[in-house]
């Protein structure tokens, strides 16, 4: 294969040889995009498509396994064909690829600075659902949830709001990286939450008058018999100073466990007064945690750069349904000087990812956001330098080998996000991301739509638009009973 | 005789396409040119592709790709006439190929009612495409002698018409139908016979209900609704307007009638019957003509559209002929005050109002283009941009309106977001009209000198605000001081400031702000500020010394004394007289208007 591999960059060196003289041979790595220089990869992944930032006239590009090897060329851009790749791949489980660029520029040939990709046999979970939505500020048109297969290119639309009457639709959350349990909430007047338990669709209206809003943001029990869910009362302010853009608060947001058997939603008093903002909660692995932020109450918007968010713990009986009546913290706010949000436990209990902002609790429109991963046997903090940007980076999902975690990151302009998936290996050492590849390079450049929420999960989930514009429809969702003290099963 | 004929179909042909010519170029222009800001149409391969992969994409992309010229509102209104006279012409022949020499005038049936929906904005071009190119195929098909041949190419063209031109396939279907029902019935050489008859109308119908359910469980994610219809017509995807359906169903119904007419009168019809139809129809056609346009939304229109190009003088002058009635078209006249440096001594000329100065924010409903204007040129970006991408993003038919497009980009320029900018000056770049000034705007990526060095965007630049805080859409004033606060310089942001204070008569914010007229570089006070502050004058017992330096000129004084002398002598009762003498005056707002205004 090497041979063959030399005998192709001595015939095009050849053939650039004879059209120009000679082939400069740069120190520097070519200018692709995405960011594709020395990144890990799943061995499971579609092929890293790349496109040439500076205008190139051709473009060969050379992808050398350590038993195979692939070669592409193009104008300014490359597209790997897909059962090449997956060959490539499948030689060897773990391998270093390396990419060698040529590009004919001006007349001139030009050989960069190769680069590689490592393959890990540690496999991604293959499809990631996340809303695509325009990033605009408080009114929406179209919405869609898509499910894209990562071996592939394939994408399935699983809900659009062109045939729910427009409604604004939340993003879709997995338990256990399940595709069989899964949920989203779909607003308007026939909207509700959608809760997939093996395939069976309920529209389930997750508030009661004894609550401040519908359920928001949530998790599902590893049992995926509980829900925990905060309930805010959202406010959005707008910026005026700068490339600043929104600033969204709680003016209200407590905590509620729903029982999704029973539709029982329980609460304790400590997680649903006024003097405290509650939100982002998740059950731990164990499915005896409840982790959540928390921050106490402030005037806002007034002291809104005041408003900082902890982790906090609470317990959680499955048996009995119970909420335990205290919290501990595991991240002070003040004393780390940041506002968390977004929590994330790994499917092996042993992490908790979250986003980390100055103040607030809407990171995506704060640049300074970046991830932080909690190992939850050590309380050591990583700040994932290899992982974060200059951009917001935030709405994170584990994979469910807890090797892989995908996340949105609005880097390269602030406002459009696209999910980037790293690797943490054995050792907990974060790699540096990469972004969700595209069949045709431009897509991330030209598209209007940002990804919201990008989700992993093990399969496909049983169910497509049409079956939520059936469920969407129909006239009423199921109604849910709210108690705050310990509740009592209902058969 | 045959020629005599043929030159009174000319006629009537040149007089139906000059009268639509004239009504869109000279009566209702404003409409057209609004259609074209409120799309954006690319010439891309991947644009036709994705118009192509949906059902009437085809016609939706001819009638995006017409309406791109509506920039220019001579070539709008002769595109539409041309498509209205397409409609009309192929109408005719329909009839007259079922019933040899038509009643002329009941072809214009459905042309004129294509012409009513669009004078609507909500309704597109495309439809009066699709209808038109949808009634040549229904002429052609009857023109074919040979019933199996006829009834092949009919089944043949459903699910052609039904894919490129939307739900005028429907049309098709029923007017087909009619048609081989009446020739089965005239005993026509071209008949069907009673077999082929009994099963070709049932076998369309079934074909007709039938695709749209085909493509919608295998091809198209779509509602059950635009499955049939397409969203080639109507911009809001959720409803099937009814002057829709009756302007589809006018052909059909054009046919029956004309049937109707020639059974009741074989041979030639009776004069007096030709006269009262054509008395009916002209009746119903002058009486939509006078209910169906809205005329005050035309002339919002024109202010935006002027606004639009930044024709600031024409907005002044139309404003001095028509005055502006509707709130957008009191902004655009604010907004030309302020760019030609008239606002701090002509604004009491036009009747104003603190409405007139911002138009109030909604998340329901569409933001109007026209509200992020004063934001935009005042230099508060942030918010202009906001108001662009609402306006973009409550855009019924989720199209992306070229002018909000051109002026995001030219937001995030000005803030520096360069990527962004890029992104949306991509688009720009594959339209027709806006290529050369998308690959303008392009020199400007990254490149902050440059853009302090552009005329308008520098400036802007310069005006953005420097201190961050949250937008308070009831209170302007805060952000015009703290523009002020950023720029000193910003004098549209002072001649809001100072003529808000004014028009809610008050005059402590109006004294303390107008220390800093001597910032903007006026040769000498505003007549406004002089007039205002002459009236101040008058309400305190001895000038304080920080107003005595500033100076009245001799005519504001002369006029004020013979303003107090004429309210004095019966003035006050008599605001039509006070109106004509000194309707212009700040005097004349804060007695007889600043009230109600409050």
């Amino acid at each position: 294969m090497r041979i063959h591999i030399l005998i192709y960059l001595f015939g095009v060196l050849f053939y650039a040889c004879n059209e120009t003289g000679y082939v400069t041979i740069s120190h520097a790595y070519p200018p692709i995009y995405p960011d594709y220089i020395d990144v890990t990869i799943p061995a499971n992944i579609a092929p890293l498509n790349f496109l040439m930032r500076d205008s190139v006239e051709k473009l060969l590009v050379t992808i050398e396994g350590e038993k195979e090897s692939i070669r592409v060329k193009g104008k300014n851009k490359v597209q790997v064909p897909l059962k090449k790749w997956k060959a490539l791949l499948a030689s060897r489980p773990e391998q270093t690829l390396t990419v060698t660029v040529l590009v004919k520029k001006k007349g001139e040939w030009i050989q960069y600075k190769p680069f590689n990709w490592h393959v890990t046999p540690d496999s991604i979970d293959p499809f990631l659902s996340y809303r695509l939505i325009e990033p605009g500020y408080e009114v929406w048109n179209s919405i869609q949830l898509v499910e894209r297969h990562l071996e592939t290119f394939d994408e399935r639309v699983l809900a659009d709001n062109n045939l729910t009457g427009g409604s604004c639709m939340n993003c879709h959350i997995y338990g256990n990286q399940d595709a069989a349990l899964s949920m989203f909430h779909i607003r308007g007047e026939h909207g509700g939450t959608i809760v997939n338990r093996n395939g069976k669709l309920e529209k389930i209206n997750t508030r009661t008058k004894d609550m401040i809003s519908n359920a928001v943001y949530g998790n599902f029990h590893p049992t995926g018999r509980y829900g925990v869910f905060s309930t805010n009362v959202v406010i959005p302010e707008l910026h005026t100073y700068g490339s600043k853009r929104l600033e969204v608060y709680d003016s209200a947001a407590d905590l509620v466990v729903l029982n999704f058997d029973t539709r029982e939603v329980i609460s304790q008093p400590f997680l649903s007064d006024s003097t405290s903002y509650e939100s982002f909660p998740v059950f731990s692995a164990c499915g005896k945690w409840i982790y959540y932020c928390s921050a106490g109450y402030v005037p806002l918007p007034d002291s809104i750069r005041s408003l900082k968010y902890h982790i906090c713990r609470t317990s959680f009986d499955p048996k009995n349904g119970t909420i335990g009546a205290s919290a501990d913290t595991l991240w002070n706010a003040r004393e780390m000087n940041g506002s968390v949000s977004h929590l994330k436990t790994s499917p092996n209990g042993k992490y908790l990812l979250y986003t980390v902002a100055d103040y607030g609790t809407f990171p995506i429109w704060h640049r300074e956001a970046d991830l932080q991963l909690m190992d939850l046997e050590t309380g050591e903090m990583d700040k994932l330098e290899a992982v974060n940007d200059t951009c917001s980076d935030s709405y994170h999902s584990w994979s469910s080998n807890s090797r892989w975690f995908v996340f949105a990151s609005k880097r390269d302009d602030g406002i459009y996000g696209k999910p980037y998936f790293a690797y943490l290996d054995s050792t907990g050492k974060a790699h540096k991301p990469f972004a969700l590849p595209q069949l045709d390079q431009e897509y991330y450049d030209n598209t209007l739509k940002s990804f919201n929420i990008p989700e992993l999960s093990k399969g496909q989930v049983p169910y497509d638009a049409r079956d939520i514009e059936q469920i969407y429809w129909k006239p009423e969702a199921l109604p849910v009973r709210y108690t705050e003290s310990e509740p009592k099963l209902v058969e | 005789m045959k020629e005599k004929r043929h030159n009174a179909s000319m006629l009537i042909t040149g007089a139906f396409f000059t009268a639509l010519l004239l009504y869109w170029g000279l009566v209702y222009p404003e409409h057209l040119v609004q259609k074209e800001q409120m799309q954006l149409f690319l010439l891309s391969p991947t644009y036709l592709k994705e118009h192509l992969i949906i059902q009437g994409g085809l016609v939706r992309y001819l009638g995006e790709f017409l309406t791109q010229f509506f920039l220019y509102k001579w070539v709008a209104a002769a595109i539409v006439s041309g498509i209205l006279l397409s409609l009309f012409t192929a109408t005719n022949r329909v009839l007259r190929k079922l019933f040899g020499k038509p009643h002329t005038l009941l072809a214009v049936i459905p042309a004129v009612g294509y012409h009513f929906l669009l004078l609507d904005d909500y309704y597109y071009l495309a439809g009066a495409l699709a209808l038109s190119l949808t009634t040549w195929a229904v002429s052609e098909i009857i023109g074919i002698r040979e019933p199996k041949r006829r009834l092949k190419t009919t089944l043949l063209t459903i699910p052609f018409i039904y894919w490129m031109l939307g739900g005028t396939y429907l049309v098709f279907i029923l007017s087909v139908s009619l048609a081989e029902w009446i020739l089965f019935f005239k005993d026509d050489s071209r008949k069907m016979n009673k077999q082929q008859i009994v099963w070709a109308i049932p076998t369309l119908l079934i074909v007709g209900g039938i695709i749209p359910l085909i493509a919608r469980n295998y091809v198209i994610l779509d509602t059950l609704l635009q499955s049939y219809l397409s969203h080639s017509y109507y911009k809001f995807s959720f409803i099937l307007p009814s002057p829709l359906i009756w302007v589809f169903l006018a052909l059909p119904l054009v046919i029956l009638l004309q049937w109707a007419f020639q059974s009741f009168y074989p041979g030639k019809s009776h004069p007096v019957f030709r006269y009262a139809v054509t008395t009916v129809l002209l009746i119903t056609i002058g009486f939509g003509l006078y209910y169906v346009p809205d005329f005050k939304e035309e002339k919002e229109m024109k202010y935006d559209n002027l606004v639009c190009r930044q024709q600031w003088e024409q907005i002044v002058e139309l404003a001095r002929q028509e005055p502006p009635v509707g709130e957008q078209g009191k902004l655009a006249l604010t907004l030309a005050l302020g760019q030609t440096g008239r606002l701090n001594s002509q604004l009491f000329q036009f009747n104003p109002g603190l409405h007139d100065f911002f138009i109030a924010y909604q998340v329901q409903g569409m933001a109007p283009l026209m509200a992020q204007e004063p934001y935009f040129y005042l230099g508060l970006t942030n918010f202009s941009q906001m108001l662009c991408i609402e306006t973009i993003e409550s855009t019924p038919d989720a199209a992306h309106p070229v002018r909000a497009m051109k002026r995001y980009a030219e937001n995030c320029l000005i803030n520096g977001q360069y990527d962004v900018a890029a992104r949306y000056l991509r688009y720009l770049r594959q339209t027709l009209f806006y290529r050369n000034w998308a690959n303008h705007a392009m020199q400007y990526l990254h490149n902050d000198d440059k853009i302090l060095s552009h005329p308008l965007w520098g400036k802007l630049k310069t005006y953005r605000v420097k201190d961050d805080f949250y937008f308070q859409f009831d209170q302007p004033e805060t952000m015009l001081v703290a523009l002020l606060r950023s720029n000193l310089k910003n004098q549209m942001a002072y001649e809001f400031l100072i003529s808000r204070s004014l028009l809610q008569m008050d005059f402590d914010e109006f004294l303390k702000y107008l220390p800093l007229a001597s910032q903007m570089n006026y040769s000498e006070l505003p007549l406004t500020y002089q007039e205002a502050l002459a009236y101040v004058e008058t309400l305190l017992p001895e000038i304080p010394e920080n107003l005595a330096h500033y100076s009245i000129s001799e005519p504001v004084r002369s006029r004020l004394t013979a303003y107090a002398q004429t309210f004095r002598q019966g003035g006050h009762k008599e605001p039509q007289l006070m109106q004509k003498l000194y309707g212009d005056t700040y005097w004349y707002y804060v007695h007889f208007r600043g009230n109600d205004e409050n």
